[in-house]
């Protein structure tokens, strides 16, 4: 079934859409993450121009990571100052990242941006997860526990000035690390049109040692408000947010979702962290793929906007 | 003054066209092409006829007629990738302004059969003829004093360098995204007086006024022309939610995100109590 884009001004098949969506939302039920790297990658390559796959996505994880913020709310999961520190930068990162979408956009290198930021990113956090998960894998293969914490590593983070006390993660640290976490994921997200969960959640175990029973919650938490606003500022200066694509999106991302995190209760945390960490490579080395080697037709058209 | 303009040409227009020539009168299937939430794309059907009084002169051949359906103008580049460090980027590239977002042309032959590749160009007949001409201005309505319809011999032949790489690209790209489209079988003339043509329209075709522009030549010379507009918009629920996201674009997020908060917590209640 064959449906009209109004925004993108093509045509879709619907349950095709849908499928992406529930098969995105499957694996974000399953790993906890948003999917943002898998659905937008998905969407340019079944033909959705590149800056409405972009802009459209911002808006599906809005709703998928509504659902993860409502459930893990009710466990006291969200850690509401912590998030609020971490929006302050992703509010002007993401403004940041949308601005700089419009002049790439027409510049003509907006496809290029985003493939090479999807190679690094996704080659880079894969390869880190991969290492990680592989070794406990491993470790839990031998039944020893090796402690990963190096005391005193993370030493500078503590000693920054403007420290504030997070109470529900039972931390005092300072606001700067935090604001330019949300500042970085923030710029990332608008312009790859990813929620950056799969980048956030090590940074704020690993970087800031955030407890595990808040990390997630807090996570999307900041995530839905700085995609909101990022939806919001590319209906401002792109105008390229498809309703109708978002929709289909959503619905087929909460479906997902719901038989993903079944899924999930049924394997070991180490053991999905590992398959995460391989799907990441795997889009990271597609879009490698698509950058190296030499294209089939080395031209392309496109109105002067875009 | 342009009053004045107007009545000159038409004076123009009335001294080119003898007493003799035919008419063409052309009609439609459509005048509007409606983009609703099942538009999987669509066509129109010119209809028409050539009509000939008892003054007009017999011609040796017969008739051939040319339709050409023609989208709204914008703006497009088209860009070259180039190696640079190891990865493709889009390193050259060529505006081409002005031209036509969609183009159809129909003939009952090919057009090179039909008139001088010349006349095509001049009237902007034929996807290989586009691009020549929106170089040069157009001088088609100036020198139509001499009595007689267009001929070959009056005219120059324009020069189309070959080296005009991203022309070539240009053309051959909208060919194969469907936005430009031949059919040199594409129009059916039935006992030499009637002809019937349908233009088809993709999914993604772009929006705004189309023009339709018949062609009747004979023996390689235009004897008429007649031109029609028709209309290609977004209708009902498509063409208000992209008129919102135009008009009032804070609006249009705000009501995105609410949606995605509704879908989200539906979603989470709905499967909760399951």
């Amino acid at each position: 079934m064959q449906i009209y884009l109004p925004i993108a001004e093509l045509a879709v098949n619907v349950f095709l859409i849908l499928g992406m969506g529930g098969a995105v939302g499957f694996v974000s039920g399953l790993f906890g993450v948003g999917g943002g790297f898998l659905l937008t990658p998905l969407l340019i390559f079944s033909g959705i121009p590149p800056s409405v796959a972009v802009a459209t996505v911002t808006s599906q994880v809005v709703a998928s990571s509504t659902s993860g913020v409502l459930s893990y709310w009710r466990k006291g999961g969200v850690d509401f100052k912590l998030a609020g520190v971490l929006l302050c930068g992703g509010i002007i990162g993401s403004s940041l990242g949308v601005w700089l979408f419009s002049i790439l956009r027409s510049l003509g290198q907006l496809d290029l941006i985003i493939s090479v930021s999807y190679m690094v990113f996704l080659g880079a956090i894969g390869s880190m997860m991969l290492i990680e998960s592989a070794r406990s894998v491993w470790r839990g293969a031998r039944g020893g526990s090796v402690s990963l914490r190096q005391p005193g590593r993370h030493g500078w983070i503590h000693g920054l000035p403007f420290r504030v006390g997070f109470k529900k993660s039972r931390l005092y640290i300072s606001v700067i690390p935090v604001v330019l976490l949300g500042l970085a994921i923030g710029f990332i997200g608008a312009i790859l049109g990813i929620g950056g969960g799969f980048i956030m959640v090590p940074a704020l175990i690993y970087l800031l040692r955030v407890p595990g029973n808040v990390v997630i919650g807090t996570s999307l938490l900041q995530i839905l408000v700085t995609m909101a606003v990022a939806t919001m500022l590319h209906a401002f200066t792109t105008g390229s947010v498809d309703v109708i694509l978002g929709l289909i999106l959503m619905v087929g991302g909460v479906l997902g979702a719901q038989f993903g995190a079944s899924a999930g209760q049924k394997l070991k945390g180490e053991q999905l962290r590992l398959l995460l960490a391989l799907l990441i490579l795997a889009v990271g080395v597609r879009f490698l793929v698509d950058l190296a080697i030499e294209p089939t037709d080395l031209f392309s058209v496109a109105g002067l906007g875009g | 003054m342009i009053c004045w303009l107007r009545l000159a040409a038409l004076a123009l227009l009335l001294a080119a066209v003898p007493a003799q020539a035919e008419t063409l009168l052309v009609t439609m299937s459509e005048r509007t092409v409606d983009i609703t939430s099942n538009f999987t794309g669509s066509s129109i059907t010119v209809f028409g006829a050539v009509r000939r009084d008892a003054s007009t002169v017999p011609r040796a051949s017969d008739y051939d007629v040319v339709v050409t359906v023609t989208g709204p103008r914008a703006d497009r580049v088209t860009r070259l990738k180039d190696r640079v460090a190891g990865i493709w980027i889009n390193r050259h590239a060529e505006a081409f302004e002005d031209v036509p977002t969609a183009y159809t042309v129909l003939s009952n032959r090919p057009i090179e059969d039909i008139a001088h590749p010349a006349l095509l160009t001049r009237f902007q007949i034929g996807i290989d003829y586009l691009l020549a001409s929106s170089d040069e201005p157009n001088t088609a309505s100036a020198d139509g004093d001499t009595g007689e319809a267009e001929t070959l011999d009056d005219m120059d032949t324009s020069e189309r360098p070959a080296d005009h790489v991203f022309e070539r690209a240009f053309l051959r790209l909208q060919r194969e995204s469907g936005q430009y489209q031949e059919d040199p079988e594409g129009v059916a003339v039935i006992d030499n007086t009637l002809f019937r043509a349908r233009a088809t329209f993709p999914a993604d075709v772009p929006l705004g006024n189309f023009e339709v522009r018949v062609f009747l030549f004979s023996g390689g010379a235009l004897l008429a022309e007649e031109q029609v507009g028709i209309v290609v918009r977004k209708t009902g629920f498509e063409q208000f939610v992209f008129r919102l996201s135009q008009t009032d674009p804070f609006i249009y997020g705000a009501l995105v995100i609410l949606l995605a908060a509704f879908t989200g917590w539906l979603g989470g209640v709905v499967f909760r109590r399951s």
